[in-house]
């Protein structure tokens, strides 16, 4: 009887899985399919991707990229250190915050950005209080992209960081506070150890995201939107030139390919607890 | 953790918080301006621009669109997802389908809507296109959430209810679906939140038929700002965020009681 239910299982686990598998495959591989077969009908588009305007935006990309998870993962350890030792109440309260920007729509969100940061907004008014006549420039260039896909993705290193944190016990803090340890010591030694899965996690998820990210980038981002997907849009709607834009989503693709393949040993990292 | 270092850390994440929250709050305050343009501080201060929205057919069409593909999507996400989730969690083999079902996160959705918008040819201009790319792009979350929740359910009790003769099916329903309840029903109000917000893929997938909300809001943005963008903005920002209380609460009811 026991080999039975044993050996149904594996069958059954498939079973209830395929409608998944098949939706998500048929449509991301559907999709990556018709891109290919647009590309490989005039495969001398590829060139493309060597042109020195690409280059430009895909050095833009990465730079863009690497900033916003230094910024996320900075951020995203101190918060989810608050989070760890918050009490009941600070707890809800900082979980709704870092969770909020990630349920608003990304187009308001960017908008307010791109209000506050305006020539004559908010930003230039603070400055002025203090007789700076050109505040530094924070529109169009990458810094105001990083801030905005920080913004965005912040939860993203939160969440990891704190989940992470959980795995450090109150008493193995206090057993630390007990014997005398300075609280620069408990950070160094146990705090940060403990979090570094939840950084590793949160840095690899951030960097992927903003790798493809696209509302910032075109509404902070300026003529080229200093990012792919950017560019990519501005193919398809400025330049009309969709064999075009289908190259470079798919090398944006490409470029993605690395996490996709990572990302179960990632998840695997956020579980395994002691 | 001593005094000061409570404080500390306080005073280090509150300033955080604060600048997280901001870009938001602008565009509150912004909703109440009174004038035709968006000034800060608002010159008047009215609601006419709730009322406008509220009424006029050029916000409310989008209004039910918005709502009425998120209900598609949370269905079709519900429906495939959940037991996909599920089985994930209560089994330990297999979990390498896991990299396949969290695609549509890593795959950037631009790249996505380009795809299936060439993909999917004339059938992109059905009712059923976006529903089901938002279905896919909630997917990952889905999943996880569940397999997450699955994992708490002791085996023991499946399989003496499979000794006992219990089909798969059946003790799924009497044992792991009353303990994981709580997250079924905010996984299934995830895909909600996520579709009514979504803003690429709708905006390379919809018709000028079935335009949604972050479509309309583009568009007024892109051609005529007007505080009635702000009011639409914050009436979105306040249900998204309720939704999001909903949904943490549920989960987190259902970790109390398991001391996870």
């Amino acid at each position: 009887m026991l080999e039975r239910i044993r050996s149904t299982l594996p069958l059954t686990t498939l079973l209830w899985c395929s409608a998944g598998l098949v939706i998500t495959g048929l449509l991301v591989g559907g999709a990556i399919v018709a891109l290919a077969t647009r590309v490989l009908d005039q495969p001398s588009e590829l060139k493309i991707i060597f042109s020195p305007s690409v280059q430009a935006v895909l050095i833009d990309t990465l730079a863009i990229c690497v900033g916003t998870t230094l910024v996320t993962v900075s951020v995203g350890f101190i918060l989810g250190v608050a989070l760890r030792f918050a009490g009941i109440k600070s707890l809800w309260l900082i979980l709704g915050v870092v969770l909020f920007p990630l349920v608003t729509d990304q187009i308001i969100r960017n908008y307010a950005f791109y209000f506050l940061f305006q020539d004559g907004g908010v930003w230039a008014s603070l400055f002025g209080l203090f007789g700076v006549a050109r505040p530094p420039q924070i529109l169009y260039t990458r810094t105001g992209v990083v801030l905005g896909i920080s913004h965005g993705l912040l939860a993203l290193s939160v969440l990891p960081v704190w989940l992470s944190l959980q795995r450090l016990s109150d008493s193995e803090l206090r057993a630390a506070q007990v014997h005398g340890a300075r609280p620069l010591h408990v950070l160094r030694d146990l705090v940060v150890p403990a979090s570094l899965p939840g950084v590793v996690v949160g840095a690899f998820f951030t960097f992927v995201l903003t790798l493809g990210y696209y509302v910032t980038p075109k509404m902070l981002g300026g003529r080229s939107g200093l990012m792919i997907a950017a560019l990519i849009d501005q193919y398809i709607n400025n330049l009309g030139d969709r064999l075009g834009a289908a190259v470079l989503s798919l090398l944006l693709f490409g470029l993605c390919l690395p996490f996709i393949a990572l990302t179960p040993y990632m998840l695997n990292l956020l579980e395994r607890r002691t | 953790m001593k005094r000061w270092e409570l404080r500390a850390l306080k005073g280090v994440s509150v300033p955080i918080l604060l600048a997280i929250l901001a870009p938001m709050g602008v565009i509150v305050v912004l909703s109440f301006c009174g004038g035709d343009t968006l000034t800060f501080p608002p010159q008047n201060w009215s609601l006419r621009w709730y009322e406008a929205v509220l009424t006029r057919s050029e916000w409310l069409r989008p209004i039910m669109n918005s709502l009425q593909v998120a209900t598609t999507a949370t269905i079709i996400s519900a429906v495939v997802y959940i037991p996909a989730g599920i089985v994930l969690g209560l089994r330990q083999r297999f979990q390498w389908l896991l990299g396949v079902f969290v695609l549509p996160f890593v795959v950037p959705p631009l790249v996505l809507a380009i795809g299936l918008y060439e993909g999917l040819g004339a059938l992109r201009n059905t009712f059923w296109a976006l529903p089901l790319s938002h279905a896919i792009f909630a997917s990952p979350v889905v999943v996880l959430v569940l397999r997450n929740a699955a994992q708490t359910i002791e085996a023991e009790g499946l399989r003496a209810a499979r000794i006992h003769g219990a089909t798969f099916f059946q003790a799924v329903r009497g044992i792991v679906i009353p303990q994981i309840a709580p997250s079924m029903a905010a996984s299934a109000l995830i895909p909600f939140l996520l579709s009514l917000n979504e803003p690429i893929l709708s905006l390379y997938l919809s018709t000028p038929w079935n335009q949604t909300l972050p479509v309309k809001v583009w568009s007024s943005l892109r051609f005529n700002v007007s505080p009635a963008t702000a009011a639409v903005g914050t009436i979105s920002m306040v249900f998204s965020g309720l939704l999001l209380a909903v949904i943490v609460r549920l989960i987190s009811l259902e970790r109390i009681d398991k001391h996870v």
